[in-house]
């Protein structure tokens, strides 16, 4: 998981669990504040009222008609006020909740009652509120407090999600730089990622200067591949061309004929060898146009063309299936044609007498499959990692093989981002996939 | 045949690529003197066509770098300088023709055929054989005056080996010539036998072939 995701995931985690803490503290929070706020109201109204009296006398509530008590309350029952005189006792200030009766039903209230004396005279007065009323006020504050609760979590999400993704873009740029195309020592981007964060800044720089060493050694050993391989061919050729001379010569006998024939044999070898390791090389080194438009289907014809007379030598078969058409562009016609060549003549190489080779193509995702598939020894297991390292040989019994034939399939692949998937089982066969790009996809 | 055509103009090496390859010869490229060095020291060929006006070097001192090499192939020198003092240097440097700019296809393969009658001592371009005649000029072969079907190679095989009468040639030498230079792991040369076999039978159906024989170890002998 990308590292801005976990981020994400932790942040939006931290905030339920915040709003999940919150839900549960609130309730008996909000019931405790909306209680007190009841009490202040009630509290308040007792002193309006005392005031009322002061002003006006008792008789403002307690008149002829009703010289003991009052009482009043409002149509919906939610509060009342009630002024009675009582019997001289010691004084009542009291905020309690109590149940009282209503015209024809018994309401829960939350009462203040408070005792005075007035003009030789006692007084109680009590102040009702109904708890159910209380009850929505307390949702009230619950459901404003959600809403609260809500609006700030997604607001500080998004700030942070934000701050997160400004803060880790230079991260991203320096993974996005310097990893692409890691493979390719030659085009590495050295440009310095501009960041304002020092730990980014250093990473940045300790990985640039471990790929300029990379860069460096990488160069220098295609540099002295390519002057060694060079360098030696010249002397080879000379040999080559003076066995060829001595090959000419009518006065020769056999036997001597048959030691320039070895020798001439052994500096082919060394030769190929050095071709081989001279055209990977070049390869590597980017030294080929990339310019030609091709069919796939041409080049299996191309190919099935040049092997015909190796088939025939051993008996094979060679069945091509291939469903539509698929044309490559930007790529080196010949590399690919030394590509499926070598697939192919291992395919004849590494059969059975009377075997079978397929070439089975077929569009897959944009782009287009080619399987090369055998009926042959197949590969031991063993040696299909190392498969395509130089040098390295699938089949230890082939004394002719130079073991550079996959390494360079692999290397014109890889330039043309061609991918190569191999499958064998031994004594059965092998087969090997080349996985041609889409044409959208840009060429390196 | 093998043909080097060392050439920096893109679209004239690539007629002249096209062309001979309608011709069955097997053709490579090379636009720089580098690049032709490097070829020539790595591949084997029959003719090496030789602009002498390259980016990076003179073409006659490849011509010198090639000789000293002692290579095999016939150097055709191609430029556009018709001038006499060139082309007298160039052929001293032992290059075998000398074709001005601009020239003809079918003049150029008229000299190749030409530089390979000279070179292998054949004053005709007919070579007989018993009852057969090589038409190397027209690619048929002959027999009492009617042509034989053969396929390309075995035509390619047979004129190579007729050429190169009286010598022994390596399957290796006959790999090279007849089918270039396939860059390919390891060396498989039966497939040469495979075409011998057949041209030893199509041919012995009009009469015997005691010109054509395996020598033990090394290859084959067209002895005439």
């Amino acid at each position: 998981m990308k590292l801005r995701s976990k981020f994400s995931l932790f942040n939006a985690l931290s905030r339920v669990l915040i709003i999940l803490l919150l839900v549960g503290v609130l309730p008996p929070v909000l019931s405790r504040l909306a209680l007190l706020t009841t009490d202040e109201r009630l509290a308040q109204k007792k002193e309006k009222v005392l005031k009322i009296i002061q002003r006006n006398g008792i008789s403002a509530f307690l008149d002829e008609s009703s010289p003991e008590t009052y009482g009043s309350y409002n149509l919906l029952k939610e509060e009342f006020i009630s002024l009675e005189q009582i019997q001289p006792g010691p004084r009542i200030n009291t905020i309690e909740n109590s149940r009282r009766a209503v015209e024809d039903e018994i309401v829960d209230y939350r009462v203040l009652s408070y005792s005075f004396p007035l003009n030789g005279k006692n007084y109680l007065l009590e102040i009702g509120r109904s708890v159910g009323s209380i009850g929505e006020t307390e949702a009230n504050f619950r459901r404003y407090a959600l809403y609260l609760l809500v609006v700030v979590g997604l607001l500080t999400t998004l700030a942070d999600l934000a701050f997160f993704r400004y803060l880790l873009e230079p991260l991203g740029t320096i993974i996005h730089r310097r990893l692409k195309n890691v493979h390719n020592p030659a085009s590495f981007n050295l440009e310095p990622v501009p960041t304002s964060t020092d730990d980014f800044r250093y990473l940045d720089e300790s990985i640039r200067e471990m790929m300029v060493t990379i860069r460096e050694s990488f160069v220098k050993e295609r540099r002295f591949i390519a002057d060694a391989s060079h360098e030696l061919l010249t002397p080879l050729a000379v040999l080559q061309y003076r066995f060829d001379n001595m090959l000419a010569d009518e006065s020769l006998s056999d036997e001597n004929l048959l030691k320039i024939v070895e020798s001439q044999r052994t500096v082919h070898r060394l030769r190929s060898i050095i071709k081989s390791l001279l055209l990977i090389s070049k390869i590597e080194n980017e030294q080929f146009e990339r310019e030609d438009t091709v069919s796939v289907a041409g080049l299996v014809a191309e190919v099935s063309e040049e092997i015909q007379d190796r088939l025939a030598l051993h008996e094979l078969r060679l069945h091509q299936q291939l469903s539509g058409n698929f044309t490559l562009t930007g790529v080196n016609r010949g590399l690919l044609f030394t590509m499926l060549f070598n697939l192919v003549n291992n395919a004849v190489k590494y059969n059975r007498p009377q075997g079978e080779i397929f070439l089975v193509g077929r569009p897959a995702g944009g782009g287009y499959t080619l399987e090369i598939r055998d009926t042959g020894l197949g590969i031991v297991k063993d040696f299909l990692p190392q498969l395509f390292a130089r040098f390295h040989k699938a089949n230890s019994a082939d004394v002719e093989s130079y073991g550079l034939g996959l390494s360079l399939v692999k290397t014109i692949a890889d330039l043309h981002r061609i991918q190569i998937e191999v499958n064998s089982i031994e004594g059965l066969g092998s087969s090997f996939t080349l996985r041609f790009p889409p044409p959208a996809a840009p060429f390196r | 045949m093998n043909v080097l055509i060392v050439e920096d103009e893109r679209s004239l090496a690539k007629e002249l690529a096209f062309f001979l390859y309608q011709q069955n010869f097997q053709c490579e490229v090379a636009r720089t003197g580098h690049e032709a060095s490097e070829l020539l020291a790595v591949n084997t060929y029959d003719f090496v066509l030789l602009d002498l006006g390259l980016p990076d070097c003179d073409g006659l001192d490849l011509l010198t770098e090639a000789k000293a090499q002692e290579i095999t192939a016939a150097i055709i020198v191609l430029t556009a300088r018709g001038e006499v003092a060139d082309r007298i240097r160039g052929l001293d440097l032992g290059a075998d023709d000398y074709l001005a700019k601009p020239f003809s296809l079918p003049e150029l393969l008229s000299r190749m055929h030409a530089i390979t009658r000279r070179r292998f001592g054949v004053a005709k371009p007919l070579i007989q054989f018993g009852e057969f005649a090589l038409d190397l000029q027209n690619r048929q072969l002959l027999h009492q005056g009617q042509e034989v079907t053969l396929s390309v190679k075995e035509f390619d095989l047979l004129s190579y080996l007729v050429l190169h009468k009286n010598r022994v040639l390596t399957r290796l030498q006959l790999t090279e010539h007849i089918w270039g230079n396939l860059p390919e792991d390891g060396y498989e040369s039966n497939y040469i036998d495979a075409h011998i076999k057949n041209l030893r039978k199509k041919l012995t159906r009009y009469s015997e072939l005691p010109w054509l024989e395996t020598v033990r170890g090394l290859g084959y002998r067209f002895s005439l």
